[in-house]
This record gives C-alpha cells, sequence and structure tokens, in this order.
C-alpha cells in the first residue's frame, strides 16, 4: 500500500467524481456526471471541482470532436487519468484498513 | 471603513435613487422627444427602425424609474410612513411588476425570430474580460447549458427550456462566487431600509 503521507488530499467531491469516472470506464460529459450521481453534484461546483482536479492531474479532459458544419462551444470530456485511478484505489485500500482496524 | 459605509448608507443611497429617478426621466423625456421630433421634421420619411429602437428602451426606462421611486420610497419606510409613501411603494411595485409582464408577453411574441445562443454575451464579456481559466470555466459551463438548452427546445419545452437558462446562470454565479457578492450587497440594503 502507497504512503498516506504521500497521497494528495482527496475531499468527497472529488472521491465522488473519480468512482464515477473508473466505474463507467468511458469519457464523461461535466452534465452526464451530474445525471449519474443523483443529486450529489450540483452544477454550479462540479465545473470547478474538475479544473481543480485536472491541476492536481486526477483527471484528463479534451475538448469532443466537432464534424464540419456544428458550430458553437465544444464540450469538454473527462476521464480519470492513471494518477487519479491509483489514488482512489490508495484511498480505497486505507479506508479498509482502517475500517479492519477499527472493527 | 465602518463610517464610511455608514455614511454610504444613510447620505448616498437616497442620493442614488433620486439621480436615478431624475437621469431616467430625461433618458424617458428624450425617447419620446426624438420620433416626435423626427415626424414633424421628417413627415415623410421612414421611421419605423427610430421606433422599434425606441419602444424597448422606453419599457426599460420606465421600469428603471418605477424601481428608482420604490427604492426612494422605501428608503422612507418606517412605523408611521405617510400615505403618500406608501401610496408609491404600491403603484411603483405596480408600475414595475406591469413592465415585467409586457417584456416577458413581447420576448413571448418574438419567439420564433432567429436569435443568438443563449449565454452568447456572457462569453464574449468573458473572453474579453476574464483570465483564461476564468473564461474556460465559462465556456464549459455555457456548452453544457446550450446542449440542456436546446435538448428541451426540440421536445417543445419552451418555458422547460427557459428554465434551464435560468438554473445554469445562477450556478454559473455560484461558480464565480458572485452570489456571496450580490448576498451581502443585499443584506446590506435590506438592513438599511429596515432601520430605517
Amino acid at each position: 500500500m502507497q504512503d498516506p503521507q504521500s497521497l494528495p488530499p482527496l475531499p468527497a467531491t472529488e472521491r465522488l467524481i473519480l468512482e464515477m469516472l473508473v466505474s463507467s470506464g468511458n469519457e464523461m460529459f461535466g452534465l452526464e456526471l451530474i445525471e449519474a450521481s443523483n443529486g450529489r453534484l450540483k452544477r454550479g461546483t462540479i465545473y470547478v471541482t474538475l479544473q481543480r482536479m485536472a491541476k492536481k492531474g486526477l483527471v484528463e479532459s479534451r475538448e469532443e470532436a466537432r464534424v464540419a458544419p456544428e458550430i458553437g462551444i465544444p464540450r469538454r470530456l473527462y476521464v480519470a487519468s492513471g494518477f487519479g485511478v491509483r489514488v482512489l484505489r490508495a484511498y480505497a485500500s486505507a479506508a479498509s484498513t482502517f475500517a479492519m482496524e477499527v472493527g | 471603513m465602518a463610517t464610511f459605509l455608514n455614511a454610504i448608507r444613510e447620505f448616498w443611497l437616497g442620493h442614488i435613487a433620486n439621480s436615478l429617478i431624475l437621469v431616467t426621466a430625461l433618458y424617458t423625456s428624450l425617447l419620446i422627444a426624438v420620433p416626435l421630433l423626427s415626424v414633424i421634421v421628417f413627415p415623410g420619411k421612414d421611421r419605423t427602425r427610430i421606433f422599434q429602437l425606441a419602444r424597448p428602451s422606453l419599457g426599460a426606462a420606465i421600469a428603471l424609474i418605477s424601481f428608482g421611486n420604490l427604492l426612494s420610497a422605501l428608503l422612507k419606510w418606517g412605523d408611521r410612513a405617510s400615505i403618500l409613501t406608501r401610496s408609491m411603494i404600491l403603484g411603483n411595485s405596480f408600475a414595475l411588476a406591469l413592465c415585467v409582464v409586457l417584456f416577458l408577453f413581447l420576448n413571448y411574441r418574438r419567439r420564433n425570430f432567429i436569435k443568438p445562443p443563449p449565454g452568447n454575451w456572457l462569453l464574449n464579456l468573458a473572453n474579453s474580460v476574464c483570465r483564461k481559466s476564468t473564461s474556460d470555466l465559462i465556456s464549459q459551463m455555457l456548452a453544457d447549458m446550450r446542449v440542456e438548452y436546446h435538448q428541451a427546445l426540440n421536445e417543445g419545452r419552451r418555458l422547460g427550456a427557459e428554465w434551464v437558462r435560468l438554473l445554469h446562470y445562477v450556478s454559473i454565479a455560484r461558480a464565480l462566487s458572485i452570489d456571496r457578492l450580490l448576498a451581502v450587497v443585499f443584506n446590506y440594503v435590506l438592513g438599511t431600509i429596515s432601520r430605517r
């Protein structure tokens, strides 16, 4: 298991987003994440959180591909990065170890 | 700092309301005078464009005058508010509500016109004023808003689309922490009114 001291802090919202991205296995839009979260993620916070997570390197993003006649602002697709997956696993194993020790 | 804010609260708010009424009244007279003068001075000319421009501005001006009057009357509000103050509040609230209803009605009638996509003005503003990270954030939110908005329009839910737009504007304001700033301003103004 990774040393907990070396892990970046992972607030509940970021953890939820990472879990959803990892479990879906696909790239997701911000709006899809909101819909999939059943009200746990809000429109006003998710985009700021995703931007912060991208800065931390927990998620990667790219603009959606547009077909020629389409115009307008391209949407952004998010996927968990390799580092994000490792951090999530480390937190999950730390949580299970803590649960076993307490239990 | 507290003294400075108190000075604004006690003195300037009333003056702001009065200046708002005065400036808007002058603007309104111009809006009425210019088309009328154009009829008198150039009798044969096509004035459709002037009237088209003047009508919504006139509505906005009347709404602003009502708002200024309302603010001015609310500042005089107290346990012993005169009949005049009370009737000013009632009358101006009615005028303001009427302006809003007329605006919504006219906007509803213009629903079949080709319009720019929602949030265009905000995107232009963000691109010219904000940092890159902030304008990226706003464009992401607007992109998702447009998807949801047009989905609702395609399903024939016009009111639903407007509701989606409103929700997204609120969430943009929340993401940029504008809501906290507005809350401070509103609390300040409401605090002023309740203390008078």
